[in-house]
C-alpha cells in the first residue's frame, strides 16, 4: 500500500506540474492572486480587522457572506453523489469525482473565509475538543466547525479511495465506501442546514429568524452549486479529453432548473411576508430592496441579483433554450452570480441593518477584504485544478500503478 | 466530546464542577494524547513561541526581557478562566499584574474576586429622570479602560421625541443643550439577561453568566468570531477592531480579570456592571456618575434593596421582553 | 442513521440548561423566593462612604432602616444663630439701616408666591431649624420631612429608592442624599446644559 501511495503522489505531483502554456498561465495567475490575498491578510493581521469595512453594527461582512455561499456550493455535491453512488446512475457517475473536487475546494474556501474573519486566529485551537473547549451542542458555530471538517474529510477520502482503486486497475469495494457515501449525503444536507440555522437561530435578527431560511439555503445551493459544476464540466470537456457527455450535463441542468424554480417561489413567499403588511421586523427587507432613511447601498445589487435569477430561471425553464449550449451556459453564469450576490450581499449584511436600536449604519467592503476574498477564491480554484488535473488521467486510464 | 464536559457548558456551572478541571498548559499537558496529536499541537505552539523562546534563552536579553518572554510564553497556553482552579486564577492575575508592570513600570491591581453568594445584580433606569447629560457614558469609558481611538461606548443614550417610544426614530448622537424641549431620554447597555442569547452561541465557551448574574467574557479565550454580537438583540457587545488605545496616565489601575483589564485587538468586550467595583460592594461607575439619580443598582435577592422596592412598587417594563431574554434591567417612571 | 440522529437529540435534551439550579426558572420567581433580609453575603459599602456624616431617617416605619447624609456640613454659615441673634423684625430693621447683607440676594422661585414664602419652611424664632406647615420644628438634617409635606409622591419614592441618589455602594448601609443636596429649595428647577460627550472633555469645558 505504501508503495502505491508513494507512486500515486509522485504521479500526481508530476501531472499537476506539467501542462501546456495556458495551464501554466492559469496556475500562475492563481498563484499571483493568492499572494496578493496573503499580502492583504498580513496587513489585516497586523492592523486588526479595523482595515475591513466591518464595524460594531455590521459585524459580519464579505468574508462570512462568501463563507455562507460556499458552504452551499460544497453541499451541492450531493446532487451528484446521491444518484451516482446510491442510484447507480451512469451519467452522474461520470461527473461525481469532479463534483467532489468542487466540494473539497469549496469547503477549503469556506474554512479559509472563517479563519480570515476571526479576530484571533492564533487562538483557534481553543475550538479543538480536548485541548480547547468546543461549545457543542449549544453553539451552532460549533456544529458548523464539526460538519465542515467532517465534510472535508469525507469528500477527500471517498474519492481518494476510489481513485486509488482505479489507479491500481481494480474496482473499489462498495462495502467499504458506500456507508461513508450515505453518511456524506446526510452530512451535505445538514451542512447547509446547520449553516442556515446559524442565522435562523438568532431571535435578535428578525430578518434571519424565519423558518424558510434553511429550505431556501438548500434550494439556492442546489441551483448555484450544480450551475457551477455545469460550467466547470464544460470547461473541462473543452480543455481535456475528459468528456462527461451531453446526458450528464442535461441531467444536471434539470436539477438546476427545478432548484431555481423552487428558490424563486420561496423568494416570492418571503417578499410577500415582508411587504404585504410591513412591520418593524420588515425593516431589513425594506432597507435591502428600497433603502431606508435615504440609505440604499445594497438596492442596486439585490435588484440585479433578482433580475439575474429570474432571467436564468426563465431561460432554463424553456426546453428549447435550455438545450442550447450558449443559452444554458449563460443562464448558469447568471444564476451562479445572482445567487452569489443574493447570499452574499442580500442575506448576511441586511440582517445587521438596521442595528437592534434602529440605526442605519451601512457596510462597504474595503480593498483589503476584496483582495483577501479574491485570494481565497484563487486558492479554491487552485485546489480544484490540482485535484482535477491529478484525477483525470487516472479516470481516463492513462495513469496506472506499475508494480 | 466526552459526556463529562457537558456540565461546564451550561450557563451556570456549579463551582465545584468547574474547578475540578485543570486548565491552560496543564489542561494541555496532563491530558492523555496520542503522540501525533500532541506533536501537531505542540508544533503550532512552537512556531508561535519560537521568538519568545529565543528571547528567554538568549544571553544578551536583559533579565526583565527574559521574564517578559517567559510570561508571554505562559500566556499562550492559558486555559479558559471559568475552568481554572482558584490557584490557577490567582497565578493568572499575578502574571497579568507583573506583565503590566514590566511593560509600563506601573502597578495595577487585577482582582479575581469571586461572586458572592445570595447576590444577583439588577438595574433600574428611571425614564422620567434621565436628562441626557451623558455623564454616565463618560464615566463608563474612563472606568473601563475603553478604546479612546474608536471612542468605544457601552452605554447609548437615546433621545426620543415625546409621543412615541420608537428607537428607529430616536437619536443617540445628539450634541445640544439637554434636556431638549419635547424629548425624553432612555439609556441602553448590556441588560445582563438571565437567559442571555449571546452565551450559548459562543463556539468556545468564552462568555458565560456568572452566578451573580453578570454576563462576562474571558478576553484571553475569545477567538473573535463575533457570533455573540450577532446574537445580542440589544447592541450590547463591542469588538476591538484594532489594538485598543488608552493613554498610560488614564489607565484605571483598579481592575478585574473579567472586567476592565486592558483588552487586546480582535476580542469582544461588554459592560460587566463594573465587576471590579460591584463585587466589592460599590456601585457601577454609571450609577455613581449619574447626576439625576436615574440609575439604580442593587441585589435582587435582598428584599430590602432599592431595586426590589422599585420592582414591587413602581410600574416597570423591560425592552424586547417578547424575546424571552429576561433582562435584569428594568425601566420605570415617576 | 436514524439512531444517530436520535442520539443527537438525546444529547441536546440532556444538556438543556434546566439541569443547573436556578436556571430556567422564571427570573421573577427566583427574586420572589428571596425573602431573607440583608442577604448580601456580608458585603458592605461602608468603605466607599468616606465617613460621610449621616442621620437615621425618621418617619418611615414601613421601610427597612436607612440613613440620610447630613445637611448641616453642606450649609455655609451654619448655625444660622450666629448672625440671627436677634428676632427677625429687628434684623429687618438693621438691614434697612445698614444695607442688606448675606442672603438677601435670594429670590424664591418655588411654587406660586401665594403658596410659598420664606416662613413656609423657616421658623421665625428658631432659625437653626425648619418648620412644618402647622408650626412643628424639624431638624435641618431631616429637611426631607418638610419637602415631603407637599411632595408626598416624591418622598415615598425617595424612601423606597426610586427617587434620589444613594451614596457609597449598593451594599448596606444605605445612605441617601437629602432632597436639598440636588434640588436648591429656593429654586428647585433643574437647568439644561450640554451633554458630557467625549471621555476627555469635562462638563465645564463643554459648557464654556
Amino acid at each position: 500500500m505504501a508503495t502505491v501511495l508513494k507512486q500515486f503522489i509522485r504521479d500526481a505531483f508530476e501531472e499537476t506540474t506539467t501542462g501546456n502554456r495556458s495551464y501554466h498561465i492559469w496556475m500562475g495567475v492563481l498563484t499571483a492572486l493568492m499572494c496578493l490575498g496573503a499580502y492583504s491578510y498580513s496587513v489585516q493581521l497586523r492592523a486588526g480587522l479595523a482595515v475591513t469595512g466591518m464595524h460594531d453594527h455590521v459585524s459580519w461582512g464579505l468574508y462570512i457572506s462568501n463563507f455562507t455561499f460556499l458552504v452551499g456550493v460544497a453541499a451541492a455535491a450531493v446532487v451528484l453523489v446521491l444518484p451516482a453512488y446510491v442510484l447507480d446512475d451512469v451519467d452522474f457517475g461520470r461527473a461525481v469525482l469532479m463534483g467532489e473536487a468542487v466540494a473539497v475546494s469549496a469547503v477549503i474556501m469556506a474554512i479559509s473565509f472563517v479563519v480570515v474573519d476571526v479576530g484571533g486566529p492564533a487562538r483557534l485551537w481553543h475550538a479543538i475538543p480536548g485541548i480547547g473547549l468546543l461549545n457543542w451542542p449549544q453553539s451552532m458555530l460549533a456544529w458548523d466547525i464539526i460538519v465542515l471538517n467532517g465534510y472535508l474529510v469525507m469528500n477527500f477520502c471517498i474519492p481518494l479511495y476510489i481513485l486509488l482503486a482505479h489507479y491500481q486497475g481494480r474496482q473499489p469495494d462498495k462495502r467499504r465506501y458506500v456507508p461513508f457515501v450515505m453518511l456524506s449525503i446526510f452530512w451535505a444536507v445538514s451542512l447547509h442546514l446547520v449553516t442556515a440555522f446559524l442565522y435562523a437561530g438568532l431571535a435578535s435578527r428578525p430578518y434571519w429568524n424565519n423558518a424558510l431560511m434553511g429550505p431556501r439555503f438548500l434550494a439556492t445551493a442546489f441551483a448555484a452549486g450544480p450551475a457551477l459544476m455545469i460550467l466547470i464540466l464544460e470547461v473541462i470537456r473543452r480543455k481535456t479529453d475528459f468528456d462527461v457527455g451531453d446526458a450528464t450535463i442535461h441531467k444536471l441542468s434539470l436539477v438546476v432548473t427545478v432548484a431555481a424554480q423552487i428558490s424563486v417561489i420561496m423568494l416570492l413567499s418571503e417578499l410577500f411576508k415582508e411587504f404585504y403588511f410591513p412591520t418593524h421586523h420588515s425593516l431589513s427587507a425594506q432597507y435591502l430592496y428600497f433603502g431606508l432613511d435615504g440609505k440604499a447601498s445594497l438596492k442596486p445589487f439585490i435588484w440585479l441579483s433578482v433580475g439575474m435569477v429570474l432571467m436564468a430561471t426563465l431561460v432554463l425553464t424553456l426546453h428549447p433554450l435550455r438545450k442550447r449550449v450558449g443559452w444554458r451556459n449563460t443562464a448558469c453564469v447568471l444564476l451562479f452570480l445572482g445567487i452569489l450576490l443574493e447570499k452574499g450581499l442580500g442575506t448576511i449584511i441586511p440582517g445587521f441593518i438596521p442595528e437592534p436600536w434602529g440605526r442605519i449604519d451601512e457596510y462597504v467592503p474595503t480593498w483589503i477584504e476584496l483582495t483577501v476574498s479574491l485570494g481565497i477564491w484563487a486558492l479554491g480554484a487552485f485546489v480544484f485544478t490540482v485535484l482535477a488535473k491529478a484525477a483525470i488521467p487516472i479516470e481516463l486510464g492513462r495513469k496506472r500503478f506499475i508494480a | 466530546m466526552k459526556p463529562d464536559l457537558f456540565p461546564i457548558l451550561n450557563n451556570i456551572a456549579p463551582p465545584q464542577e468547574c474547578c475540578s478541571k485543570p486548565s491552560g498548559a496543564k489542561q494541555l499537558l496532563d491530558r492523555p494524547m496520542d503522540r501525533r496529536t500532541a506533536a501537531g499541537v505542540m508544533a503550532g505552539a512552537l512556531v508561535a513561541g519560537m521568538g519568545l523562546l529565543s528571547t528567554s534563552c538568549s544571553i544578551t536579553a536583559s533579565a526583565s526581557e527574559k521574564e517578559q518572554a517567559h510570561l508571554d510564553w505562559e500566556a499562550i497556553f492559558q486555559g479558559n478562566y471559568r475552568l481554572m482552579t482558584e490557584d490557577e486564577k490567582k497565578n493568572t492575575v499575578e502574571r497579568l499584574q507583573r506583565s503590566h508592570e514590566l511593560h509600563t513600570g506601573k502597578t495595577v491591581r487585577v482582582s479575581a474576586a469571586e461572586p458572592k453568594e445570595k447576590v444577583l445584580y439588577g438595574y433600574a433606569f428611571n425614564v422620567s429622570k434621565c436628562r441626557g447629560y451623558m455623564d454616565c457614558v463618560r464615566a463608563c469609558t474612563k472606568e473601563n479602560n475603553q478604546d479612546r481611538a474608536s471612542d468605544m461606548k457601552y452605554i447609548r443614550i437615546h433621545e426620543h421625541a415625546k409621543g412615541e417610544m420608537n428607537f428607529e426614530h430616536a437619536q443617540d448622537d445628539f450634541f445640544h443643550e439637554v434636556p431638549a424641549a419635547g424629548h425624553f431620554y432612555m439609556g441602553t447597555q448590556c441588560f445582563h439577561c438571565q437567559n442571555p442569547p449571546c452565551v450559548p452561541v459562543c463556539p468556545v465557551g468564552a462568555t458565560w453568566m456568572e452566578p451573580d448574574g453578570i454576563v462576562v467574557v474571558d478576553y484571553d479565550w475569545c477567538i473573535g468570531c463575533r457570533y455573540c454580537m450577532a446574537a445580542c438583540p440589544y447592541d450590547a457587545r463591542r469588538f476591538n477592531w484594532a489594538e485598543p488605545q488608552v493613554p498610560e496616565q488614564e489607565v484605571n489601575p483598579n481592575q478585574h480579570y473579567l472586567g476592565n483589564r486592558p483588552r487586546k485587538k480582535g476580542v469582544v468586550e461588554k459592560c460587566t456592571f463594573c465587576i471590579q467595583r460591584s463585587r466589592d460592594g460599590r456601585n457601577p461607575a454609571c450609577v455613581e456618575a449619574c447626576p439625576t439619580g436615574a440609575r439604580v443598582f442593587g441585589n435582587l435577592l435582598d428584599p430590602d434593596s432599592e431595586i426590589r422596592w422599585i420592582l414591587a412598587n413602581k410600574k416597570v417594563f423591560r425592552l424586547k421582553e417578547d424575546l424571552g431574554t429576561e433582562p435584569k434591567f428594568w425601566y420605570y417612571m415617576d | 442513521m436514524n439512531r444517530l440522529f436520535l442520539l443527537l437529540l438525546i444529547c441536546l435534551g440532556s444538556c438543556s440548561r434546566k439541569e443547573v439550579p436556578g436556571h430556567g426558572q422564571h427570573l421573577l420567581e427566583l427574586i420572589k423566593e428571596a425573602t431573607e433580609p440583608n442577604s448580601n453575603a456580608g458585603v458592605t459599602g461602608e468603605q466607599f462612604l468616606d465617613g460621610v456624616e449621616r442621620v437615621k431617617a425618621k418617619g418611615f416605619p414601613q421601610m427597612p432602616e436607612f440613613f440620610v447624609a447630613s445637611r448641616t456640613p453642606k450649609i455655609e454659615r451654619f448655625p444660622c444663630g450666629r448672625c440671627h441673634d436677634q428676632p427677625l423684625s429687628k434684623l429687618v430693621q438693621r438691614s434697612a439701616d445698614e444695607g442688606k447683607k448675606a442672603h438677601w440676594s435670594l429670590t424664591l422661585q418655588h411654587a406660586p408666591a401665594n403658596t410659598m414664602a420664606c416662613k413656609t419652611c423657616h421658623g421665625e424664632d428658631k432659625m437653626d431649624e425648619l418648620v412644618t406647615l402647622n408650626g412643628a420644628t424639624v431638624n435641618m438634617n431631616h429637611s426631607y420631612q418638610v419637602c415631603g409635606q407637599c411632595h408626598s409622591k416624591q418622598i415615598k419614592d425617595w424612601a423606597g429608592g426610586a427617587h434620589g441618589k444613594r451614596l457609597g455602594g449598593w451594599a448596606p448601609p444605605r445612605v441617601v442624599n437629602n432632597c436639598a443636596a440636588c434640588h436648591n429649595p429656593h429654586r428647585p428647577a433643574v437647568e439644561s446644559r450640554l451633554p458630557a460627550r467625549k471621555e476627555n472633555t469635562t462638563v465645564d469645558e463643554v459648557t464654556r
